[in-house]
């Protein structure tokens, strides 16, 4: 029997992919620039913008040392430029107005003095989740050394299906009334297919409602890839982003993703890679970086760029905890992540594949770090629906309460708006961010674990590796290659860069 | 245990049957689409009434009925063959 794909099988490359190379399209570089910058604007959204220079006072502006210049940001206006000291001061003396500012800088800051697209954001009526999180099951079939989700321990509840049928309806009819086009649905786990039938279930009826409704679907998984041809086969079929997590090389992976026998599960989680690749799902390989494999970034993405094919590398720091540590892993050092992640970047792209890490997203300004405080849905398998896929007890011992809504036995959905709405004011209060230029790209990282409320206003080790690689890849976008890899090479430049304490260049917020 | 006579490819609504030379067969719609999906992962017949109550938000009994019928049809259009007892 030939297993035929041809009606989905049209592209390798998902419609994500494509979403976001569109998005670069629009935002390529002008020509004909001066001190040694390359500018850009951001046309869309043209309808959206402010007309007045003034209301600017907003942050809107900033800039960061960089290896002897400054890199002018400005993320609302989709700008951006490498100055020299002179020229940074002028554009400070200037702003807003830039009358006096002389011809030549005036080309640089025209991006600038454009009108800028307001602040991102959610508006406060009523629901429109973006995004639907099925947890199926926190079970899981393997036993992670730095997994704090209770793994092979977790609880083995399933999710009944029938409760993510009625969020699904619930859901649809919400994208019907504001006119949606589209449905994403990610699966999360503990590993959704050890509950294999229910997700398959949930699968099936998102495909079932959204083809009556008349909105597509965009399936995901999170998924660590530890299951047979037949699944991997499914997966194929009917998902369009697949995240599989795998620790780049296969001694790290059997190391610290070890079945619960303790056998290493390298081998097959690597035939589920080559099956996948095989087919037309948008595949991003998850790498967690520990003070083990941090020096080893740019050989994990020769590695698996050469024995896989793959659309995304996606590099992620360890999240510490009481696991992680006995197992004597700890975060990178986030100057050699910076590095690794740079030379891993400029390794893969030279094959076709992206790298990533969460909180460097320059692609468009946001103001939430993930879905939470997007209104973003996640079912969890007790019914509960929270804002964040995270287990209670991280986010209760921060005093959070992220859970807004329950689908019953019964099938009735209830939520609590009111609820909804404070999370999403919680992600709005960030007040180390404030002074930051990743402020509407980073956007706080993990609203948990990094910027919960009362955290500390100095930048920690998350901070310093975002900002760095933040201001490395507007280097790159700049065109400007080379400062950025000069950045990378000096540890002092790379420090100062990292603890600048105030970024905004808004009058009155100059430093 | 039953399984596919013909190819077939997943679509955006269902599953659309195609046999060499022939080209598309028809199309087979949900909550059918999760039945051929399970068929051809080679789900026992229990397996698969269970997924196709859940899709269809039927009771069992009606499952047992929408199934029987489902492969009886697919069986007369020799879209698919028995190979073996159902577990």
């Amino acid at each position: 029997m030939v297993r035929g794909r041809g009606v989905q099988a049209l592209s390798k490359a998902g419609e994500l992919k494509r979403r976001l190379q569109g998005r670069m399209q629009q935002r390529r570089p002008a020509t004909g620039s001066l001190f040694q910058a390359q500018q850009f604007l951001r046309r869309e959204r043209a309808d959206n913008m402010h007309e007045n220079d003034s209301q600017l006072c907003e942050p809107s502006v900033y800039a960061v040392p960089v290896a002897g210049r400054w890199l002018v940001h400005a993320p609302l206006h989709g700008g951006g430029a490498l100055v020299n000291r002179a020229s940074l001061e002028l554009i400070k003396r200037g702003y807003p107005s830039w009358i006096n500012a002389p011809e030549p800088l005036r080309e640089v800051i025209a991006p600038l003095r454009g009108p800028a697209i307001p602040p991102p954001s959610l508006p406060d009526d009523a629901p429109c989740p973006s995004l639907l999180v099925i947890v199926p099951t926190r079970a899981c079939n393997m036993k992670c050394v730095y997994c704090d989700f209770g793994g092979h321990e977790a609880g083995r509840a399933l999710l009944d299906p029938e409760r993510a049928f009625c969020v699904i309806d619930h859901v649809l009819t919400l994208l019907a009334h504001h006119g949606a086009p589209s449905l994403r649905v990610h699966f999360f786990g503990g590993e959704p297919f050890v509950a294999g039938d229910v997700t398959d279930a949930v699968v099936h009826y998102v495909r079932a409602q959204c083809g009556r409704a008349g909105i597509r679907p965009w399936l995901e998984v999170s998924t660590n890839g530890l299951f047979d041809a037949a699944r991997a086969a499914f997966v194929g079929d009917y998902f369009d982003t697949v995240v599989l997590s795998f620790d780049g090389e296969p001694a790290f992976q059997d190391r610290n993703r070890p079945s619960p026998d303790g056998g290493g599960s390298s081998e097959r989680v690597m035939d589920t890679i080559r099956a996948l690749s095989a087919t037309r799902v948008e595949l991003c390989i998850r790498v967690c970086v520990t003070n083990e494999n941090a020096a080893r970034m740019e050989d994990i993405a020769r590695f698996l760029c050469s024995s896989f094919d793959m659309d995304i590398i996606d590099f992620e720091v360890l999240a510490e905890n009481t696991l992680s540590s006995a197992a004597g892993l700890r975060a990178p050092d986030p100057f050699e992540f910076a590095r690794g992640f740079a030379a891993a970047s400029r390794c893969a792209a030279a094959r076709g594949v992206r790298v990533v890490t969460g909180a460097v997203d320059t692609l468009e300004p946001r103001h939430s770090f993930c879905p939470m405080g997007t209104d973003a849905l996640m079912l969890m398998p007790d019914g509960n629906l929270t804002a964040c896929y995270l287990t209670p007890d991280q986010w209760e011992c921060h005093g959070m309460d992220l859970t807004f809504g329950k689908v019953s036995h019964g099938g009735s959905v209830a939520l609590d708006f009111e609820k909804m709405k404070s999370v999403r004011d919680l992600v709005r209060r960030k007040p180390r961010c404030e002074r930051c230029f990743c402020r509407w790209s980073c956007a706080g990282g993990c609203h948990v674990h990094h910027s919960p409320p009362g955290s500390p206003l100095d930048y920690d080790d998350f901070c310093a590796q975002t900002r760095l690689l933040t201001a490395w890849r507007l280097l790159e976008e700049l065109g400007c290659r080379e400062t950025a890899d000069e950045l990378l090479r000096d540890e002092s430049a790379m420090r100062r860069l990292a603890h600048h304490v105030d970024d905004r260049i808004c009058e009155g917020d100059a430093r | 245990m039953w399984r596919p006579s013909v190819e077939w490819v997943v679509e955006r609504r269902g599953v659309t049957l195609l046999r060499p030379g022939e080209g598309v067969i028809c199309s087979v719609p949900y909550p059918y689409a999760a039945v051929w999906d399970g068929m051809v992962r080679g789900f026992d017949t229990r397996r698969m009434l269970r997924m196709l109550s859940w899709v269809a938000r039927v009771d069992e009994d009606e499952g047992r009925r929408m199934l029987a019928a489902c492969l009886g049809n697919w069986q007369e259009a020799r879209l698919i063959a028995e190979d073996g007892p159902s577990a």
